[in-house]
């Protein structure tokens, strides 16, 4: 028996990808408008009693204010409360976790949350300026591929995860892509591929990352007595959980796992009151190929050092074990930010009502419905993990069982 | 009082361009090598490498001996702002030293060290660490740019254990200008080598050495060992054969073949070779040059040279650890080959209260060990309370600078302002702790798990000109 106080009735997305064209504030409203067309009987957005906005790095973005006022100012909500999350990596979905914490409380039982980032907008040299942040010394040259790529070589070194593997995700996540319309990258990749495009971070090759990705997601949430009023399809959150690690990368105990995400996991799963066995599929962060391997494990897919295999086995696929990132993940998909959480948990949505055929009026259905996972336990696990040091996890499981 | 050396130690840069390197480019012909700096070296990292190795050398385990650090250099990174304050931080040098920088010739370290020498003589002080370090910056196509190479060299100066006396100095000094670089001069310059050569640098010593001759009664083939000031490989040549100084007794001191001239760190590093071989009781006569000025200095080696040689770092052993580079990767080296970009705004500026309030702690690697569980939590400023047990008392550890790679990354791709590839280390040190930093000096292919690597301070970033140090990573360079 699973948490299941609150329940999503709507979601909402749009299509990832460089959007040069589109401001930050057009990214919001279409998300937005997008959820809210798309709730089964309707939506009247003067429901909303409170709002949260997650964005990661708002001086990436033209106005640079991102006050929660950012969201409801610029979409006709002006009024209701609204707080901005920050959480690194895990900005979008420990936005999603801070409003099911709202209505939980009883104070509201109606809250929208949109996830947003702009990557485009600053040269990719001024997002890499990352490197000279934070401490001038512990954390110069820190960026995502220097916190990450180390755990790749560690796990290699300790475990004897090859390159091929960590390709295959790759290979698997690319392939998924091509069926989900709102993906930023929507070709198929080979092995051979993955091994020929340059070198970025050792080990990892540039199709080992993700891309650089614009982005926005939404979702409404309402307190579970009250979904039938918009649905009759609602998807519930069963469980979540948020686990930190140290915050510098030499207090690091641990170079093969995410400490963070087993921590978050095991709240989620305690919460949800299920094992991992019950996941019929999963949106984890596949920022780099080995991410994905390593989340295998932390996540309990497989035992510590099988997440090599684990892949090779096809046990992720869309027919697998646990079908992992059918939406292509951040790789295919793209990762921005603030909004790849909430867009994770917008493709739960859809798989856990088995409307993934649909996907709410985007793309060819034909072509949607290949990436449909056959739900048969009912649950769905949505996982981010990332910040400084890799030092922060949301898992939320969602249900599409009401007890 | 008897007062000399007690210990020396020297630092050349890993990285050597042949001189027929820069000839292909400009013309011209070049025998030998110059010893040059990495992007990320300069005056003040290999001050540090070099003074290290002087106290290891010296069996000072406590930097608190230390009464004075004076610096001799010509290529200071800044006119107004001492070189020495993050030296002394590094080595753990006490607040209430004799600091001076003493400069604007290649004979600072000279000076340095008769200053220093007179303190211990005045009884001021009891110890002293003197330094010459230098890198002049020649202009691309320069004569001076297939000369000039970068090193350094320590001198730890005091009454005990000494081993190497200075017995006698004398000065030659005129108002005479070769080389010069004045305010907001990018490079040196220099004047017509026909005359400077024979009226600057030749009258000087021959005046200087005859002048130290004469008030002490001895002759020149007296000396075992003579090294004099090296600005290329002739001109110590011409003034030895005037002054029958054999090539036998100079052997030793002959560095600018291996390291190119090395300003004002060129005699200490000749002296600190004579050393690494002399046996007690020879005579070693050292005679500098710099600006109209020439300095001799007369020592004599004792008995503490031959216990303290398994402490040494030699300069053979420096010389041989090279990675010869080729011109465009030299001048970026040097900072004259650059993209035209705006390096990546730093989220601290190395200018801010931040770094006066860590400084000590992160160039000099100090640690907090927990009086609980052990476990040594860095940088201590930021660590009030242990991060594994929540204890909030502390003994004050310093980090090992040696151990061995647990994890690491090459990034080929960082914004402006940083070198790429660029190494990440995460490393086990010898005491346990784990640390990461950037790495150096590092073929990105030979980079292995389990690889022993060393902590070495070097500049990682500069911003309005105001550089930023701190430690990173390379592959064990010489052992001792």
């Amino acid at each position: 028996m699973g948490w299941n106080r609150v329940a999503i009735v709507g979601v909402g997305l749009i299509k990832f990808g460089e959007l040069f064209e589109k401001d930050w504030e057009v990214m919001v409203e279409e998300a937005y408008l997008n959820a809210i067309n798309h709730v089964d009987k309707g939506f009247d957005p003067k429901d909303i009693q409170a709002a949260w906005i997650a964005d990661c790095r708002p001086g990436a973005h033209g106005t640079q204010t991102i006050a929660g006022v950012s969201l409801v100012g610029n979409i006709g909500l002006a009024g209701i409360p609204c707080t901005h999350v920050e959480n690194g990596c895990p900005t979008g979905s420990d936005g999603f976790r801070n409003a099911c914490l709202g209505v939980a409380s009883g104070v509201y039982d109606v809250a929208l949350v949109v996830g947003a980032e702009k990557m485009r907008d600053k040269s990719t040299a001024e997002m890499l300026s990352l490197a000279a942040q934070g401490h001038p010394v512990i954390q110069r040259g820190e960026t995502a591929m220097t916190m990450f790529a180390p755990q790749a070589m560690r796990h290699m070194h300790e475990f004897g995860t090859t390159k091929e593997q960590m390709a295959l995700v790759a290979v698997k996540n690319h392939r998924n892509g091509v069926y989900d319309p709102y993906s930023h990258y929507r070709y198929e990749i080979t092995i051979e591929d993955v091994f020929k495009s340059p070198m970025v971070c050792s080990p990892l090759n540039l199709l080992d990352c993700c891309p650089q990705t614009d982005g926005a997601a939404a979702a409404i949430i309402c307190s579970a007595d009250m979904a039938e009023k918009y649905t009759d399809k609602p998807i519930y959150v069963a469980g979540f959980g948020m686990g930190t690690d140290t915050f510098y990368v030499h207090e690091k105990e641990n170079f093969t796992e995410f400490v963070a995400s087993v921590r978050a996991a095991k709240q989620a799963y305690s919460m949800a009151g299920i094992g991992p066995e019950e996941i019929d599929v999963a949106e984890v962060h596949d920022c780099f190929s080995i991410t994905e391997i390593i989340n295998y494990e932390d996540l309990g897919f497989c035992e510590k050092g099988q997440g090599g295999m684990y892949i090779e086995k096809g046990e992720s696929d869309l027919d697998g074990k646990t079908s992992v990132n059918p939406s292509g993940g951040l790789m295919s998909k793209g990762h921005p930010l603030g909004a790849t959480g909430i867009a994770q948990i917008a493709e739960l949505f859809w798989q856990l009502r088995e409307d993934v055929r649909e996907s709410n009026g985007a793309g060819d259905p034909s072509v949607n419905e290949k990436r449909q996972v056959n739900i048969r336990k009912g649950y769905g696990l949505q996982h981010n993990v990332g910040g400084r040091g890799i030092s922060n996890s949301v898992v939320t499981i969602l249900t599409n069982k009401r007890t | 009082m008897t007062v000399g050396i007690m210990g020396y130690g020297v630092y050349i840069p890993r990285l050597r361009i042949k001189r027929e390197e820069i000839a292909k480019v400009w013309g011209g012909r070049g025998k030998g090598e110059n010893a040059v700096l990495n992007t990320n070296e300069d005056v003040i990292t290999m001050a540090v490498e070099a003074s290290f190795n002087a106290l290891k050398h010296a069996g000072i385990n406590d930097p608190g001996e230390i009464d004075a650090i004076y610096l001799g250099t010509d290529s200071s990174p800044n006119i107004e702002h001492s070189s020495i304050g993050v030296i002394a931080q590094t080595l753990g040098a006490r607040q209430d030293i004799d600091v001076t920088d003493f400069t604007t010739s290649p004979r600072a370290c000279v000076a340095a060290l008769k200053a220093c020498i007179d303190a211990v003589r005045a009884g001021r002080i009891k110890c002293g660490l003197v330094i010459g370090s230098d890198y002049r910056p020649a202009s691309p196509g320069s004569n001076m740019e297939m000369y000039f190479g970068g090193g350094a060299a320590a001198f730890i100066v005091g009454s005990r254990d000494t081993v190497a006396d200075l017995e006698e100095v004398h000065t030659h000094s005129s108002n005479f200008r070769d080389n010069w670089r004045s305010q907001g001069d990018t490079y040196v310059k220099d004047y017509e080598p026909r005359f400077t050569r024979q009226y600057g640098y030749s009258d000087h010593i021959l005046n200087s050495t005859n002048g130290l001759l004469s008030k002490i009664g001895l002759t020149v083939d007296q000396f075992q060992h003579v090294v004099f000031q090296q600005p290329d490989a002739k001109l110590p040549m011409g003034v030895a054969k005037k002054l029958k100084v054999t090539p036998e007794q100079m052997k030793l001191g002959s560095i600018f073949h291996d390291i190119g001239d090395t300003g004002a760190a060129c005699l200490f590093i000749g002296l600190s070779s004579i050393f690494d071989k002399a046996i007690p009781g020879d005579k070693v006569l050292a005679v500098s040059y710099g600006s109209g000025t020439s300095d001799v200095l007369y020592f004599t080696m004792r008995e503490p040279v031959e216990k303290a040689r398994d402490r040494c770092k030699t300069y053979d052993s420096y010389v041989a650890s090279k990675i010869n580079i080729d011109y465009p990767r030299y001048l970026r080296g040097k900072g004259a080959l650059a993209k035209d970009e705006s390096p990546a705004r730093m989220g601290v500026s190395p200018l801010s209260p931040f770094m006066w309030r860590a400084g000590a702690e992160l160039y000099r690697l100090i640690g907090a060990k927990c009086t609980n569980c052990g476990y040594v939590n860095f940088p201590p400023s930021q660590r009030r309370i242990c991060i594994r047990c929540s204890n909030t008392e502390f003994k004050e550890v310093l980090l090992k600078r040696r151990g061995e790679i647990h994890t690491y990354c090459v990034n080929y791709y960082m914004p402006p302002g940083f070198e790429s590839p660029l190494p990440i280390i995460i490393a086990d040190l010898d005491d346990g702790v784990r640390h990461r930093a950037l790495g150096t000096e590092m073929d990105p292919d030979e980079i292995k798990i389990n690889m022993p690597v060393e902590l070495v301070l070097r500049k990682l970033a500069s911003e309005n000109n105001v550089n930023l140090y701190g430690n990173v990573f390379r592959p064990i360079r010489t052992q001792q």
